[in-house]
């Protein structure tokens, strides 16, 4: 099926089609073929149409995928504008937790839920996407699937009966965005690889039905296999362009809205100048820009040299850098877990202190305590200089401009680093997770035996750093127990979960975190202890929210923008066209 | 040497004509303009003259009628090689058939020995570089005095730099050569280094009859003259020189070509009659009269009107339209690609653009496919965004160097930037350590420059980059002293060495970025003074390659020139730096 669907877009390569925007002005769409044949198209430019569809991997983190994600892909649970949960009735007819020996949660699933490809939803797809996010590394928020013990198919797979090891406070915060076991499971690569084309069938109130990338084009048509309320345009028409390319087509009617996926003080320059009528909204991201510090490596393994690194950072000008005087300028993230735009939210950085602000004394204190001598070559450990190896997912900006500029500042504070942008795939799924420990740890012997000079093998990738995607929208104790927990204990039947990113595990927090993750604590499940204590352990270096834009033109009634874990399309079935 | 070349006077004159594109922009294709193809037959760019032996023999044409030519600007000078004149292109179209010159340049750039003149004009030794021109004998200047050495004498003094009382628009190639006359008919080059070009020494009318010089200076014998002269003598024929043949005075204006002027030429209007002492076969047409139709539009409804038999106007879409649809009244339109290219030069010792970072954005902001959509394909539709510096998109060695480098993509540009540590600020333009990412392009004001500079300041615009119009009265003094960033300039690609050594050499004349790569320079030199036409072009390939890794100068696009006339005459075509008339005495009249 996925096969079909890749052909599917083959061809629809090959057949005439609207150009770029960009490549020529785009004709008003009162006067289009779509128009002219009653189709309600809503054209919607696009800056960047790049990455897999697979909500719940970090390498397919991207706007477009977010934003497409929710029409696509259905969820157990909504989550509203102050952030509380509410059950998705499309889907299901109840979700209740049913047993507390074990604590179990039972979905029972409409009757006449189904994909596009009149495969039922049902249980399978529940229990495939629990196995895949306690299995694979570099997804979203695993902690919570990481309790779970099993998922059992009852009334034909219309009710999913979840079974968990132990209690989990956040477990409305699961099932979002079901993806199609009957097409993934059983693909080589499904699950970081099987989406990567596109989304094959629906379960949502659209169907994507072509994704052209040469051409840069991506479409939705109206599912009809929906057995909700139907949407009310027919097609949404995804068009690449370049920010200008769009502002222009947002003025002359070429497209009725836009997403720009990285604002900055250009795209709002150009949007005020594309005149009035425009309706531009700021729906900040489901995740933080962060630099990561490991800990899987000999040389940051060491908490006094994560901490002199992030000394030697310019913090404020990697902000300055990756929000360029856009909406995210007023989302700089200073708090380790949530990200500003989440209820809650307050800042817990050391104000005027290591990571917040640079530190070259701190840095040289902590590096000579920590063995290192400064010399004309800069930073060595016996000789040997102090290398870092600072990677980031290719082609998926800012991440390897900030990592590029970590790289600078490190070297011009005397550290020999280098910038490795890994594909996003490789990065999350091999690269950070254990598949790459076992690798290096093969590899090693033999590199040594090359070069006697060169440092102790490392049961890691070699990766030192990262600047990558935190999730920081979800529930607070998930995202507190997947970022920087240890793989949670599992009965001796499961294989152990991958450690997180920054394969970070310390011991005497994991009591606290787990405590939060399975409690229900009024107060909050992040502590003012808690944030403090990661601060210090310099693992994570948030430094803002991203944000995209949606901007509409008058054409488009109806628009809402969705939480930020609900993307900026989420009301998009009720949209409307203006004529 | 820092005044502009020859070549470049003549791109300032099409630059004039390019302006006329900018009053027409509503009349320009669409992005992705349609193809519209031209009407008529093929054009020859083949000389009939050529003897398929490397001469040019003027042939047999049927006498036929006088041909009318509208071209631009008034005639205003014989000497058409002084810094004033400048290879002003409007005189040489009536200078093509008045003076002649030792080889014909047919339409495809070939070079055939003018042998109705000359024996030969070989290089007779390489170490030292000599050349050697032998001139038949009893071969005569339309006021039948001998063309002879001397006058190939006078052309070298005058254009070597031997001596400062001769202000020639480039010394370039005469200057590397001493001159003297073996006898009345061998006139001998000895050079100082090996030079590749000397064939282009004596092209573009430069010699002249010396024996009127000496009639109007009292100069006895100008081959006695040389550096070491009295200076009242020099100063005296250097004068003439200079200005003794600006306008227009048929008693020392004779001619060496197929034809001569006619006394009844007026200041608007040249009349060329058929040379009675030409020593080739004489022209086609009975009379040639050049008139000089400021107004383009007037020209084409003239052509309509049968007024004019061949027209040479600037390139135009509006005009290039408006004579497509002249077709079925017998009117043939044709256009090329000319020999004029567009550039964006940046000034290296600028804090800015001395940045490779900076260099390699810019490039990645321009969008030249916009450029050329609204500038050239209205004439051109085939025209693509330029891939050299150095060669011609016609040329068998040319290479696209510059579409991966030039994407036409401001969010790339960003990334460039933003990498080496730019910061957008709020109004969204980049800075960095207090400096801001701000310039003018430089330009000589045209309608035509002052629109592309403005659509490239909006295209970078959205790189973070602000650009203002630096539009300018003197653009050349503005070059020559360094007081740009960026300027928007053109230059011929003709003859090829040359004008790339002239811009790119550490000692290029022309070279006010001040660009150096030793690189470079050693491939030009190889390509100045090597022989073998591959050796010379696989190193202006490789200073090619070069140019664009440190993207020094941005290419936009080649120039289109056009032109079009009645089909009563066989075959008309324009030559890239001399115009239509260059073969104008093959030119069958019904």
């Amino acid at each position: 099926m996925v096969a079909a669907f890749v052909a599917g877009a083959a061809l629809a390569a090959c057949s005439p089609q609207p150009p770029l925007l960009g490549a020529a002005p785009l004709p008003p769409v009162a006067g289009s073929p779509a128009a002219a044949a009653g189709v309600r198209e809503v054209v919607l430019g696009v800056d960047r149409l790049i990455g897999g569809f697979n909500p719940h991997t970090l390498a397919d983190q991207t706007p477009i995928s977010e934003a497409v994600a929710d029409l696509l892909l259905p969820s157990a649970f909504h989550q509203g504008a102050t952030g509380q949960w509410v059950i998705n009735r499309t889907l299901l007819d109840s979700a209740a937790v049913t047993g507390t020996q074990p604590f179990t949660v039972t979905y029972r699933i409409r009757r006449n839920a189904q994909w596009s490809d009149v495969t039922p939803i049902a249980a399978e797809d529940f229990g495939y996407l629990a196995e895949e996010m306690r299995s694979q590394p570099g997804v979203v928020d695993s902690a919570g699937y990481q309790l779970i013990n099993q998922v059992i198919s009852r009334d034909g797979g219309k009710t999913a009966e979840v079974v968990f090891n132990r209690p989990y406070a956040g477990w409305r915060t699961l099932f979002r965005n079901l993806l199609p076991a009957h097409l993934l499971k059983d693909a080589p690569g499904g699950w970081s690889e099987g989406l990567d084309a596109g989304v094959p069938v629906s379960g949502g109130p659209f169907a994507m039905t072509s994704l052209d990338r040469s051409r840069g084009e991506l479409v939705l048509e109206r599912n009809d296999r929906y057995w909700d309320t139907p949407a009310l345009v027919d097609r949404i028409r995804f068009r690449q362009g370049t920010e200008g390319a769009l502002a222009d087509a947002l003025r002359t009617g070429g497209a009725q809205g836009a997403l720009f996926s990285r604002p900055d003080a250009i795209t709002m320059s150009l949007l005020r100048q594309a005149g009035p009528g425009l309706a531009p909204v700021a729906v900040p991201q489901p995740v933080l820009v962060s630099v990561l510090l490991r800990t899987a490596g000999p040389v940051l393994s060491d908490q006094r040299v994560r901490t002199a690194v992030a000394a030697l950072l310019n913090r404020p000008s990697l902000i300055a850098t990756g929000v360029a005087s856009g909406p995210s300028t007023a989302l700089q993230a200073d708090s380790e877990v949530l990200a500003p735009s989440t209820p809650g939210y307050h800042p817990t950085a050391p104000a005027g202190a290591v990571p917040v602000a640079p530190d070259p004394d701190t840095a040289r204190r902590l590096l000579t305590d920590a063995g290192y001598t400064h010399g004309p070559t800069g930073w060595t450990l016996a000789g040997q200089p102090l290398r870092l190896v600072v990677a980031a997912p290719a082609n998926r900006e800012p991440y390897g401009t900030l990592a590029d500029r970590v790289v600078d500042q490190l070297r011009a504070a005397g550290i020999d680093a280098q910038l490795r942008e890994i594909d996003p795939d490789q990065l999350f799924g091999t690269a950070l997770g254990p598949k790459a420990a076992e690798a290096s740890s093969r590899d090693a012997p033999g590199e040594a035996g090359r070069n006697p000079a060169v440092a102790p093998a490392r049961a890691d990738s070699g990766i030192d750093m990262v600047v990558l995607p935190q999730p920081a929208t979800g529930n607070p104790a998930t995202q507190l127990a997947s970022w920087y927990g240890c793989p949670l204990v599992v009965p001796a039947s499961q294989a152990p979960a991958p450690p997180n990113p920054a394969a970070f595990c310390d011991l005497t927090l994991q009591p606290v975190i787990e405590r939060a993750l399975t409690q229900d604590d009024p107060a909050g499940p992040i502590s003012a202890t808690i944030e403090t204590a990661l601060w210090q352990q310099a693992v994570t270096i948030p430094l803002y929210q991203p944000t995209l834009l949606l901007v509409t033109t008058s054409q488009v009634a109806g628009v809402v923008p969705g939480t930020p874990l609900e993307g900026p399309l989420a009301a998009a079935a009720r949209w409307q066209l203006r004529r | 040497m820092t005044a502009p070349s020859r070549r470049n006077r003549s791109l300032l004159n099409l630059l004039a004509g390019l302006a006329c594109l900018a009053v027409v922009t509503t009349g320009c294709l669409p992005a992705g303009g349609t193809s519209r193809p031209d009407v008529g037959a093929p054009a020859n760019t083949q000389a009939r003259g050529d003897e398929g032996n490397g001469s040019y023999r003027a042939p047999r044409v049927p006498p036929g009628p006088a041909v009318f030519v509208a071209h631009g600007a008034p005639f205003t000078g014989y000497n058409n090689a002084t810094v004033q004149m400048n290879s002003d292109p409007d005189n040489d179209v009536v200078l093509n058939q008045v003076l002649a010159d030792p080889f014909v340049v047919d339409g495809n750039g070939k070079f055939l020995l003018n042998s109705d003149l000359l024996v030969s004009a070989e290089l007779t030794s390489k170490d030292p570089q000599v050349v050697t021109y032998k001139i038949k004998p009893n071969v005569r200047w339309s006021d039948g005095a001998p063309w002879d050495c001397s006058d190939f004498y006078l052309a070298w003094l005058a254009g070597s730099g031997t001596t400062t009382h001769f202000t020639p628009a480039t010394t370039r190639g005469l200057d590397r050569a001493t001159g003297e006359c073996r006898d009345k008919n061998t006139f001998v080059e000895t050079y100082r280094s090996p030079y590749a070009d000397w064939r282009e020494n004596y092209m573009h009318h430069v010699i002249l009859p010396a024996h009127v010089l000496e009639r109007q200076t009292g100069i006895a014998d100008v081959t006695a003259l040389s550096a070491t002269s009295a200076p009242a003598d020099l100063k005296r024929v250097g004068d003439f020189w200079n200005s003794g043949w600006n306008g227009f005075n048929a008693a020392t204006m004779p001619a060496s070509g197929p034809y001569q002027f006619d006394n009844s030429t007026t200041g608007e209007q040249t009349v060329l009659i058929r040379n009675t002492d030409w020593a080739g076969n004489p022209g086609g047409p009975a009379t040639i009269v050049l008139k000089s139709v400021p107004d383009a539009a007037a020209a084409v409804r003239g052509l309509a009107s049968r007024q004019f038999g061949v027209v040479q106007l600037p390139a135009d879409p509006l005009l290039a339209d408006r004579l497509r649809a002249l077709a079925e009244q017998g009117v043939v339109f044709d256009q090329r690609g000319g020999s004029t290219v567009e550039h964006l030069d940046l000034n290296l010792t600028s804090q800015l653009f001395r940045d490779p970072v900076v260099r390699t954005a810019f490039a990645q902001c321009v969008d030249r496919n916009e450029l050329v959509d609204k500038l050239v394909r209205g004439v051109r539709p085939e025209t693509q965004p330029l891939g050299s510096l150095a060669l011609l998109p016609d040329d068998a060695r040319y290479q696209d160097l510059y579409s991966s480098r030039m994407v036409a993509d401001p969010q790339q540009a960003q990334v460039t930037l933003e990498r080496a540590g730019w910061i957008l600020d709020s109004d969204g333009v980049y800075s960095r350590a207090g400096q801001r990412l701000t310039f003018a392009i430089s330009h000589d004001g045209s309608p035509a420059h002052s629109m592309e500079v403005e659509l490239i300041r909006k295209q970078c615009r959205q790189a973070g980059m602000e650009i203002t119009d630096g539009a300018t009265t003197d653009l050349g003094d503005a070059l020559r002293n360094g007081r740009f960033a960026v300027a928007l300039t053109t230059s011929s690609r003709i003859p090829r060495v040359w004008s790339v050594a002239d811009h790119y050499a550490t000692k290029g004349p022309l070279n006010y970025q001040h660009y150096s790569n030793p690189e470079v320079d050693a491939a030009l030199s190889v390509a100045e003074t090597e022989y073998s036409e591959s050796t010379q072009m696989d190193a202006l390939a490789k200073a090619d390659r070069a140019l664009a890794d440190d993207l020094v100068s941005l290419p936009l696009f080649q120039l289109p020139i056009m032109w079009a006339y009645s089909n009563s005459i066989d075959s008309v075509y324009r030559e890239a730096l001399s115009g239509v008339t260059w073969n104008a005495n093959e030119w069958t009249v019904k």
